[in-house]
């Protein structure tokens, strides 16, 4: 946990340094005052001084119990199955995001639950088939016919 | 035109049968988010707003204020009957909720709360009525330089109270704030770190953060359990007995001020009001040894500050445009995609809407009383669906308002990422609030410092020589001082324990 943190002090540290890098790149200042480039500057370098303080404190090794997760032994990321069970879920997400508008949402909300449901422990195959039908045809029914919230079709048009 | 007046004109509108529904059906929806652990009032809310995308702004705000406070009591219920909160504000009231339950008074239980919540909630949204407009006139005083100091001490509150590392809170703070200053410059119009990216324009939707920092996150560590849970359930009688009802009603009464008063303070969360009730209520009780095992009063306290403080944390974001918790700067953002900017001056521009709106909160309050007297058993019911199919419909609804935003897959990749990153956050405990409330205030904050500069020709020290925005700016340092020294304090007992 305490090599998790340092981790994640480190991550946000560079990312303020980024961050500045990038600010300092607009303009600080300009004729009528402050530029675009000002606060985030400014914020970026005060980021950076908070996650460097957050490693050094981590580091150092005290008072961890009033630190962020004062579960010292715990864990941090799963392992195993649990943590295929993570990554089944993510990995659908992406699936959605990357295929909605090519094959519609329709089918990718059915193929989502048919992936999602035994990643969480679903193991009825048809109460599973009769959520996906019911996710997929009516979500996009309470959407785009009642709602009128347009959904993307898809090369299938379905 | 006055107060009383303008509230009458709002109920005029309120009790239309097109306002009645919506109201109904926020109510409805933010019980069932409650009801429904994990999922919390912020991610359910933000999820629920493209339902409202065909309606006018008002309907829409009272719907999504509706799901608000529904979300309240609708956690009231599994904290009793399953010991588990539904959203965090409930944690309190399964210390005694719960042992009522086994004690075979789940029903009781119920009852009382809900008529403590709609006690609190109408004592809150009065004083809303009496309060709103005084303040705004106040507010209407202000000018950048107050506006930039109001806000940073609303974020200093959220930061100070959250979590037990104040520079994992900072940290969090400052990089909502960097988030909220991708896109457009407000002042200057020029593009910032979009990187060519035509959907970055707009920003990093602040929707889709929530949903996937308080939505999809939940759902990833529930993913982690192999558990395909069904929650048993059982419920009696609804109603107290009437030595119930005579130990209950001071304990209502003092809730709700506790409720309310904390519920005016920005970043207070809605844990804080509910546990100093409890732990008030039981200072006071001649049996304080019954607390924890199925007291009255450990549910009538808690439940009326919670819905209290809910109605009241409506306060600061109408008037003075700041909100209070991440589900109120949800209630923010709905406010402007709907293109209102909530604050003093939508008192003037807008009374119709917002007086519609207060009076709606008195209208919701008894529909929540009026729905969940009866209809606690079929909120028991929907406990006993699986987990893994309330989390996929959850991941299924987050999908839909994610890509309904903008019609644009983009969103939903906004979503995911945020998803991940709040889970391992979570994890860590660094605490995510901060971040949500630094995203939708930054834009405002940098706008306000920028024009403040620009009216004192760069010259900072605007900020501290004017009266009201010098208070703001010493209470904020104050915060963060006593933050500083409450966690020191803390830690320094946790090493004498040790030791």
């Amino acid at each position: 946990m305490k090599r998790a943190w340092q981790i994640t002090g480190t991550v946000y540290a560079i990312v303020f340094a980024l961050w500045a890098q990038q600010s300092w790149q607009l303009s600080l200042t300009d004729s009528l005052g402050p530029g675009p480039g000002f606060f985030p500057f400014s914020l970026s370098l005060i980021g950076l001084a908070l996650s460097v303080a957050l490693v050094v404190r981590i580091g150092r090794g005290a008072d961890l119990a009033a630190e962020p997760g004062a579960r010292a032994d715990m864990p941090v990321l799963p392992s195993g199955a649990a943590l295929g069970q993570v990554l089944l879920v993510l990995g659908a997400l992406t699936g959605v995001a990357l295929m909605l508008e090519t094959l519609g949402f329709r089918i990718v909300m059915a193929l989502f639950c048919l992936i999602v449901l035994p990643a969480l422990g679903a193991r009825n195959w048809i109460v599973i088939a009769l959520f996906a039908a019911a996710a997929s045809l009516g979500v996009n029914a309470l959407f785009s016919d009642l709602l009128k919230v347009p959904l993307p079709l898809g090369v299938f048009g379905l | 035109m006055d107060g009383l007046q303008l509230l009458l004109n709002g109920f005029a509108a309120a009790l239309t049968l097109n306002n009645l529904v919506f109201a109904l059906t926020g109510c409805v929806l933010g019980t069932l988010i409650g009801v429904l652990p994990g999922l919390g009032p912020a991610a359910g809310t933000a999820i629920l707003i493209p339902l409202t995308f065909k309606l006018d702004a008002t309907a829409a705000i009272i719907m999504l204020a509706a799901i608000y406070y529904g979300a309240m009591y609708g956690g009231t219920i599994t904290s009793v009957l399953i010991n588990v909160p539904g959203e965090a504000a409930s944690v309190v009231t399964c210390l005694d909720g719960y042992q009522m339950a086994r004690q075979g008074r789940g029903g009781a239980a119920l009852g009382i709360a809900a008529i403590g919540s709609f006690i609190g909630g109408v004592f809150a949204t009065l004083m809303l009525t009496v309060l709103a407009l005084p303040l705004a006139k106040l507010a209407l005083s202000f000018g950048p330089p107050e506006f930039f100091a109001l806000m940073l001490l609303g974020i200093c509150l959220v930061t100070g109270l959250a979590g037990r590392s104040l520079l994992a809170a900072l940290a969090m703070t400052v990089f909502g704030l960097l988030l909220a200053m991708i896109g457009i410059d407000p002042v200057r119009g020029a593009p910032r770190f979009t990187y060519g990216i035509p959907e970055l324009l707009d920003g990093v939707g602040f929707i889709p953060v929530v949903m996937g920092m308080f939505g999809v996150a939940e759902i990833l560590i529930t993913a982690e359990s192999t558990r395909h849970t069904v929650i048993d359930t059982r419920l009696a009688a609804m109603l107290p007995s009437r030595a119930e009802w005579k130990r209950s009603a001071g304990a209502i009464g003092r809730g709700t001020l506790i409720g309310f008063f904390l519920g005016l303070i920005p970043g207070v969360g809605a844990i804080i009001p509910t546990f100093m009730a409890y732990i008030a209520e039981k200072r006071l009780s001649k049996h304080p040894e019954a607390f924890g095992n199925g007291a009255i009063e450990g549910v009538a306290a808690p439940e009326s500050a919670n819905n209290s403080y809910a109605n009241a944390s409506m306060v600061p974001l109408l008037v003075l445009g700041v909100p209070s918790s991440p589900t109120i700067a949800v209630l923010m953002g709905a406010f402007i995609i709907n293109g209102l900017t909530p604050g003093p001056l939508l008192f003037a521009e807008r009374p119709d809407l917002v007086w519609t709106v207060i009076a709606s909160f008195f209208v919701g309050n008894v529909m929540l009383l009026i729905l969940n007297l009866p209809l606690v058993g079929v909120w028991a019911s929907i406990l006993r669906l699986p987990t893994s199919y309330l989390c996929a419909g959850t991941l299924v609804f987050c999908i839909v308002g994610a890509y309904s935003l903008k019609g644009s897959t983009f969103d939903i990749a906004v979503m995911l990422v945020f998803g991940l990153i709040g889970y391992v956050l979570r994890k860590l405990d660094f605490p995510l609030a901060p971040t949500v409330l630094a995203l939708i205030l930054g834009p405002f904050m940098e706008k306000s410092l920028r024009t403040s500069l620009e009216m004192s020709g760069g010259d900072f020290s605007i900020l501290f020589t004017r009266p009201i925005s010098a208070t703001f700016i010493a209470i904020s340092a104050t915060v963060l001082i006593v933050s500083t020294l409450r966690l020191a304090t803390v830690r320094a007992m946790k090493q004498a324990e040790t030791l």
